[in-house]
């Protein structure tokens, strides 16, 4: 066994350069991973440490003020499970102007002092005293506010007051998902009755913390039993707030998890090159060692010993690098949550790394150390193992054919003599080139989209609301104002089905045909004249009610549930808000049930050339100024250009693991051929041609796995934001990549691959003959 | 007859760590154009190192060669390339074809590396495969030949630039008597055609071929004898010990 151990060692000293190009290569790999898992089992940290600091409430309840009494909330707060409340919290829907734009918030109703439950995490300024204005974090993100700002607050009757914006806050109950939520502002309750003294307006919630955060259904339940029917009109599951809060995490996770397979299945890939290549050239050492009396179980082990030395140096030291960086991608959301956070690690993620690690190293290495203990020890010790004589492939003699360069016509009959090892190379090549693409195409498709907003849903230009100017005027405005094509007006409705699944209904009603609505599947909504109870609905709605299209669906309106109403699903639609689960309908559709409804929400299709400075003061003039006029935004979010950056970097990982793996395939390619090299130069060939030689064979497998690779890396794409895109109720993808970006690509992989392989090709060209030849 | 190879004063030291061998010790010699010299001497004698700096496959430690015009010395390592593709053939004991490249391929490898353009090239190719007699050859594989074929596979290799100088270097150690002695027939024939050869050998059958032999010991060059007499030569060898 000693002896054993004492080759081993050997053996690794004595390739220093590709025992730590090989070692790189799994700590890279072990790294990613590492970071992969660490943010898995992380994502949720930054949003519960925030919670925790925050002592938020795991259920926030709204209701019906008309239905509840305070002895009822009294009833709430000494439920069994509940362990402390927010108290009762008033809130009041109202516009707000701020920079020239009139803006529907919420306004809070807060303590005077920081509450005991559900504190707001001051990220800016200060807590609000009188008649001072907190506002929350995503306000300042839709709107460009900041601490100093002021905001006008109308009052009752139409009366404004300015406040003073003091702070930026978060609150850990407000949920970026709920699409029809509107931002938060927080006055103190003082200011707050000051402002709208009419109780009867006033929305009513409460926030409780519970013993077993996980019993928020079971304490939603005990409320709706105890209260009247339709009193809670809906609450907030702090479980739905950190699933938001978790999905750029998420997103980190996926990407890294995808690239450290990739890294991994890289450096299997180096190790496979290289211990083949080992065993070969060691073929001759092997029957010797057979013949002092190493068994075929000890040849093996001595194989796969090195390479499991190297995996569990590489393992760990990627590990520890993994664990090192593992801040990093949840940093963003660590940061808008105003926390900290170091990642929790335990043995449960340096254990499957490191079992990762050396299983695709043993896998790796099996194969090759196997026939090198099957050796047979005569043949070895009298032929060792020269190099498979065949005839020239097809390719090389198309290349003859055409006349190539003879140092071009060798390096690409050299792609041959080795197959499996060129193969190898080439994959790993490949593998770096979909990296690469992987970052161009979704660059491409972010361009594409933010090119075509209405590939994500957004099927119009512009928005227009209204408050006190009528519909009719509205329209009549609109119809009239300069550069607007087409406008169709929307009301939203909260439905529920039989089963008690509430969701969103977009009632439309106008110019629908003026605008691209993306329809993945069946068609869109008859709008001349059609059957009245047809719908389109969105893919995360068709697959939470497990509905497909042509199916018919039945919910009711609040307040009318002894009238279903029923359309039919016509079509499934690109939707980006509340996870996709939302429906289109006809407005006419609702008015059966509602009522004559006005809409509040125009959106419009606006002239190409189209002024929307003149359309928004077309719309504001006179008495109008209380209708509200925005564009389309069609900057790509900082968060996704991060991201963007971050795959960037993966790829350099992926490119990098191939460079070595070109070099080492290069360099035990060199050291097997080293007498033809000798020959060759004998008869004339000079080092210049000889380093060509050897670059040929790079430059060419890095034109084939540009070539294969691209391809791969779109469909990869494809596939992989096709499964988030299912995973959050989107719908069909549509990945765009510029072919243009192959003029740069094929060159860029070519001269990497080449130069991977510019040291093997120097040494080679500078062989000594004799040496060489003497060798022989 | 002018000269076409002038060798001066030449040294080769080896290093090994700290261990030097001196393999040659200040040989000068001058071969005529159209000369078949043969080289004998004892194992190690250096006969095989004279061979690689007349060839300028390797550097002298000090002396100079001149082949033709051109003094080894003064060329850097892609001139010595071209050299070597122009003006010398090699002709190698163990044959030293590519493996993977067809009869016809390796013969016309120099030529295309020369950048004689592919026509010529394979005419050149074709015709000296016709004249040693392996014409039927041509589209197989090294591996599928007896070794005398292989050799003489990497004779029209040698010859197909139409070297000023052909080198050999045990041309027959590999082959039994019969491919041996019709390899040697061959370059006698060359050399009947106005090839200037220079071979070395262990075997006196062989250095009988050329027209004088010189024998060298300890790296010096330690007679000079007419060839044409294998028992001769083998006697004078003898002495060498």
């Amino acid at each position: 066994m000693f002896a054993v151990f004492q080759k081993i060692k050997a053996d690794i000293l004595g390739r220093p350069v590709l025992s730590v190009l090989i070692t790189i290569a799994l700590a890279t790999s072990a790294t990613l991973l590492t970071l992969a898992l660490a943010t898995l089992l992380n994502a949720g940290a930054p949003y519960d440490r925030a919670f925790a600091e925050l002592n938020a409430a795991h259920v926030w309840l709204y209701f019906d003020r008309e239905l509840v009494r305070t002895r009822d909330i009294a009833r709430i707060e000494s439920l069994p499970g509940v362990v402390d409340t927010t108290g009762l919290r008033h809130s009041m829907p109202n516009r707000v102007e701020l920079g020239g734009e009139r803006v529907w918030v919420s306004i809070q109703a807060i303590p005077a002092q920081p509450p005991r439950v559900n504190r707001l995490m001051i990220q800016r300024g200060h807590y609000p005293r009188r008649d001072e204005l907190l506002a929350s974090r995503d306000l300042a993100y839709l709107y460009p506010l900041s601490v100093g700002d002021v905001i006008t607050v109308e009052r009752a009757g139409g009366r404004k007051v300015a406040l003073p914006v003091v702070g930026l806050a978060y609150d850990p109950m407000w949920d970026i998902y709920r699409g029809n939520q509107p931002p938060y502002v927080y006055l103190t309750e003082e200011t707050f009755r000051k402002l709208f003294p009419d109780r009867q307006a006033w929305g009513w919630s409460l926030g409780l913390r519970l013993a077993d955060p996980q019993a928020v259904d079971e304490v939603v339940a005990q409320v709706e039993r105890m209260l009247r029917k339709d009193a809670l009109k809906s609450y907030t599951d702090w479980r739905d707030v950190k699933q938001s809060a978790m999905f750029e995490v998420q997103l980190n996770f996926v990407f890294l998890g995808a690239f450290g397979g990739f890294a991994l299945l890289a450096a299997a890939l180096v190790i496979a090159t290289s211990v083949s290549s080992t065993v070969l050239s060691q073929f001759r050492q092997i029957g010797i060692l057979k013949a002092i009396g190493f068994t075929r179980g000890q040849v093996l082990g001595l194989y796969l010993g090195q390479y499991l030395v190297l995996g569990l140096v590489g393992g760990l030291v990627g590990i520890l690098v993994g664990i090192l960086l593992s801040p990093l991608p949840l940093q963003s959301a660590a940061v808008s949550l105003s926390t900290t956070l170091r990642p929790r690690i335990a043995p449960s993620l340096i254990a499957p790394v490191l079992l990762c690690v050396s299983g695709v190293v043993v896998w790796a290495t099996w194969r090759s150390a196997r026939k090198g203990a099957n050796t047979n020890t005569i043949q070895a010790i009298t032929t060792g193992a020269e190099p498979p004589r065949h005839r020239l492939p097809p390719l090389t003699r198309f290349a003859y054919w055409l006349g190539l360069p003879i140092p071009v016509l060798l390096g690409i009959n050299d792609l041959f003599v080795r197959p499996m090892r060129s193969l190898l190379t080439g994959v790993n090549l490949t593998l770096g080139v979909m990296g690469i693409v992987f970052g161009l195409t979704l660059n491409d498709t972010l361009k594409a989209y933010v090119r075509d907003p209405s590939l994500v849903g957004i099927v119009y230009d512009a928005v227009v609301t209204r408050e006190q100017t009528s519909h009719g005027k509205t329209r009549s405005l609109l119809n009239r104002a300069p550069g607007v094509i087409a406008f169709y007006s929307e009301h939203i409705v909260e439905v529920k089905t039989g089963d008690g699944r509430s969701f969103q209904v977009r009632a439309v009603q106008g110019a629908l045909d003026a605008f691209p609505f993306r329809v993945e599947e069946g068609r869109f909504l008859s709008t001349a004249g059609g059957p009245m109870n047809e719908a389109i609905a969105g893919k995360g709605l068709l697959d939470w009610l497990g509905l497909r299209v042509g199916d018919l669906i039945t919910v009711t309106l609040e307040d009318k549930e002894h009238r279903p109403l029923t359309w039919r699903i016509v079509g499934q639609y690109a939707e980006r808000s509340n996870a996709g689960q939302m429906l289109i309908a006809p407005l006419a559709s609702l008015e059966r049930h509602l009522g004559h409804v006005e809409p509040k929400v125009y959106y419009l299709k606006l002239a190409p050339h189209a002024d929307p400075e003149q359309v928004r003061r077309y719309l504001k003039r006179g008495s109008n100024d209380d209708l509200s006029f925005s564009l389309v935004g069609k900057n790509v979010p900082e968060s996704i250009l991060y991201l963007q950056l971050a795959i960037l970097a993966l790829a350099s990982i992926l490119i990098a693991v191939a460079l070595i793996n070109v070099f080492n395939t290069s360099l035990l390619a060199v050291r097997e051929k080293t007498r033809v090299i000798g020959v060759l130069k004998a008869v004339g060939m000079t080092p210049w041609q000889v380093i060509g030689m050897v670059n040929t064979t790079a430059g060419f497998l890095g034109l084939v796995a540009t070539l294969v690779g691209s391809p791969l890396g779109v469909a990869f794409t494809h596939m992989l934001l096709g499964m988030l895109s299912r995973m959050y109720g989107f719908g069909r993808v549509h990945t765009a990549f510029n072919p243009f970006h192959m003029l740069f690509l094929v060159p860029a992989i070519v001269t990497i691959s080449m130069i991977g392989s510019i040291i093997p090709g120097w040494w080679a060209g500078r062989l000594p003959i004799v040496e060489v030849i003497r060798g022989e | 007859m002018s000269t076409l190879v002038e060798v001066r004063e030449l040294r080769k030291v080896y290093r090994t760590g700290e261990v030097t061998c001196e393999a040659l010790r200040g040989v000068s010699l001058e071969i005529a154009a159209g000369d078949f010299v043969a080289i004998m001497g004892p194992s190690g004698s250096g006969k095989s190192t004279l061979l690689h700096l007349i060839g300028g496959l390797d550097r002298p430690t000090n002396g100079s060669v001149r082949v033709g015009e051109h003094l080894l010395s003064a060329l850097d390592e892609t001139k010595l390339a071209r050299f070597r593709r122009a003006h010398i053939g090699f002709v190698f004991q163990f044959f030293n074809l590519v493996d993977n490249l067809t009869v016809q391929a390796n013969v016309e490898l120099p030529a295309l590396l020369a950048h004689v353009d592919r026509r010529t090239a394979r005419r050149r190719a074709e015709e000296l495969l016709s004249r040693l007699g392996i014409a039927d050859q041509a589209r197989k594989h090294p591996w599928e030949l007896s070794g005398g074929q292989q050799q003489r596979v990497a004779i029209a290799r040698a010859l197909i630039n139409r070297p000023l100088l052909l080198l050999a270097d045990e041309p027959t150690g590999n082959l039994d008597r019969a491919a041996g002695q019709e390899v040697m027939r061959i370059l006698s024939e060359c050399h009947r055609d106005g090839q200037t050869i220079l071979v070395v050998t262990h075997d006196p059958l062989v250095a009988a071929y050329a027209g004088y032999v010189l024998f060298l010991q300890d790296g010096q060059i330690v007679g000079r004898m007419p060839g044409g007499d294998p028992s001769g030569i083998a006697g004078r060898l003898a002495e060498l010990g």
